[in-house]
């Protein structure tokens, strides 16, 4: 009973978590390790509410970073792709889509994860000296995969202005991600589709079944487990990687590979307790403080992820459906100034008036990939350079 | 996408019960630890039989029965305010070490340690029939006895009982002060006494 009530908790937050933006599992994690001491709960109940919270905020984050054009830094890359099916109609298309994503990968990530961690101990020892050369190797191909030079020289340009800010920024404290990722993906979308319209298409709920494509998904999952246990390595490097392996530019694919990715790097974070013995998300940091985590453990908090992920897959587009709704009735270009209002109050809310010009400076690189023909991904460079900096050896994180 | 979910419903479930089976400790009674249990995790539950606070913080139990325990350290920085009395039934989830020929078992988080305290009894429950057995008592100090330098003698009494504590340690009490205590009890010059070891095991 302590169990499921602490599942159904986990539950619950996830999906105050996924839904309200700037609200994070790592600020509600304290809360729930204090509520374990102080009622003596049991370790294992705590670790259900913890990842079953991590696993549902995955699949909920969706909604708003869609519908609302709010990124955090799992869904950043999906914002364009998604927001541009809103205005199609298909939004509830996108959510399914993202849905889908995350279940497949759950599952594929849970039945690896049984035979392959006794394995990453010996991977991730190979891997980590040399991972600086890997993540320049991808920025380089990302680059070169532009085609012609101007384009090539315009996605340069990009990818350093973006690893610049990162560069002066990240190491501020505080919450800087959030509006670096919100001016870089949201508030440059929402500002192109401000000038454009005035009013949200019907969502159509109906939508066609999404297609069960096994390339995005399988390298989607390979990314996730790649990201999952390599320190410093975002789900946005691992949909980089991802797309750079299967080299699609369709929509449906992209955003089962997104979200796949995604949902892997959450359930790899525990799996790295396990495999190499340290936590790689803040739920799992708490995760390892409540447990030691053997096979048994191992196998519980999959079994937790995978149902949480049951439950998340009818949750999410049911939650999906009445965005669809609600939306079309709002004009859009109130919504639009709502959420950007909303991107405005969360950055003074979590970094306070210095929050400001990071996010004006990261919506105006933001702007250039729109107006130049280029790929969005480039300005993941503000985490990438960085990342890539630090395993060159070449700066401190 | 209904099979996906169905799938990963079962599987989660299974996964779970299996999990919970898997990563439970075995539950061990303090007769039955031996050193082939080294490096193991185990589940050991059992009464405080002694115990001993350092200096520093950490606390050290005595867990077990009568005739057999097992050494728990509880090191200060897991202990976080945790109180811990004689004769408290605890629960310790941790792994077997051998620590100068004894076996001990080492938890590792505060949230391995479960303690369900063993409320004291009162004056007039202590009769002759509990020489020789442990004991917690609680009552009002009617009187101090200084006995030399170092033990103390004080009166308990509740109504007509009476009940005598010897702490075989120095200790700064005042008549008129509520206390609780756990010792041995024995029978002093046809008195009963309990005995009561270390300031540890004294509760103002």
């Amino acid at each position: 009973m302590e169990l499921l009530l602490c599942f159904l908790l986990g539950v619950l937050l996830g999906v105050l978590a996924g839904l309200l933006p700037g609200v994070h599992v790592n600020n509600l994690t304290p809360w729930i390790l204090l509520l374990v001491t102080s009622l003596g709960l049991s370790p294992l109940s705590g670790a259900a509410a913890l990842v079953s919270m991590a696993v549902v905020q995955t699949f909920t984050s969706y909604i708003p970073s869609t519908f609302l054009g709010v990124p955090d830094e799992g869904t950043a890359l999906s914002i364009l792709p998604t927001h541009r099916m809103v205005l199609e109609g298909r939004g509830y298309l996108a959510v399914r889509l993202t849905t889908r994503g995350c279940l497949s990968g759950l599952l594929l990530g849970s039945l690896l994860a049984l035979p392959l961690a006794p394995t990453f101990g010996g991977v991730y020892s190979l891997l980590r000296p040399v991972m600086g050369w890997i993540l320049l190797s991808v920025v380089i191909l990302m680059v070169v995969s532009e085609g012609s030079p101007r384009r090539m020289a315009w996605g340069l340009l990009v990818f350093l202005l973006s690893g610049l800010l990162g560069l002066l920024t990240l190491d501020m404290g505080g919450e800087v991600l959030m509006p670096l990722l919100s001016g870089l993906f949201g508030m440059s979308v929402l500002l192109e589709s401000l000038a454009t319209r005035g009013r949200l298409p019907e969502q159509r709920e109906e939508g066609e079944e999404p297609s069960p494509s096994l390339s995005p998904l399988l390298s989607g999952v390979g990314a996730g487990i790649f990201t999952g246990f390599l320190p410093g390595i975002g789900p946005a490097e691992g949909t980089v990687l991802s797309q750079l392996v299967t080299r699609s530019r369709d929509t449906r694919d992209f955003l089962l590979s997104v979200s796949a990715v995604n949902m892997v790097k959450v359930l790899f974070s525990f799996v790295a307790l396990f495999a190499i013995g340290r936590p790689r998300s803040g739920a799992a940091v708490a995760v390892g403080e409540l447990l030691q985590v053997g096979g048994g453990e191992l196998l519980f908090l999959l079994g937790v992820a995978l149902l949480a992920g049951a439950l998340s897959s009818l949750l999410t587009p049911a939650l999906g459906r009445m965005f669809c709704s609600f939306l079309p009735r709002v004009p859009y270009r109130a919504l639009g100034i709502f959420t950007l209002l909303l991107i405005l109050s969360l950055t003074l809310l979590l970094c306070g008036p210095s929050g400001l010009p990071l996010l004006l400076t990261a919506t105006a690189i933001g702007l250039i990939p729109a107006r130049v023909g280029v790929r969005r991904s480039h300005a993941m460079g503000v985490i990438l350079l960085p990342c890539t900096l630090y395993f060159l050896g070449l700066r401190s994180l | 996408m209904r099979e996906l979910v169905l799938l990963s419903a079962v599987l989660g479930l299974v996964m779970i019960y299996a999990g919970v089976r898997l990563s439970e400790p075995e539950r061990v009674e303090t007769r039955n630890l031996t050193s082939g249990m080294v490096g193991s995790q185990v589940l050991l539950s059992g009464r405080v039989m002694d115990l001993y606070e350092h200096p520093d913080g950490h606390l050290f139990l005595q867990v077990g029965e009568e005739n057999r325990t097992v050494s728990v350290p509880l090191f200060s920085s897991l202990r976080r305010g945790m109180r811990v009395e004689m004769l408290d039934w605890v629960e310790v989830r941790g792994r077997v070490k051998e620590w100068k020929g004894e076996l001990e078992v080492v938890p590792g988080r505060p949230e391995d340690v479960r303690v369900r305290r063993e409320p004291p009894r009162r004056v007039g429950e202590i009769g002759e029939g509990e020489v020789g057995r442990l004991v917690k008592v609680e009552g009002e100090v009617r009187r101090v006895t200084r006995m030399g330098e170092n033990c103390t003698l004080l009166t308990l009494a509740e109504g007509e009982n009476v009940l005598k504590l010897f702490l075989a340690f120095p200790a700064r009490v005042e008549a008129g002060a509520r206390v609780t205590a756990a010792g041995r009890v024995q029978l002093y010059r046809g008195e009963l006494e309990v005995v009561v070891k270390r300031s540890s095991h004294l509760y103002l």
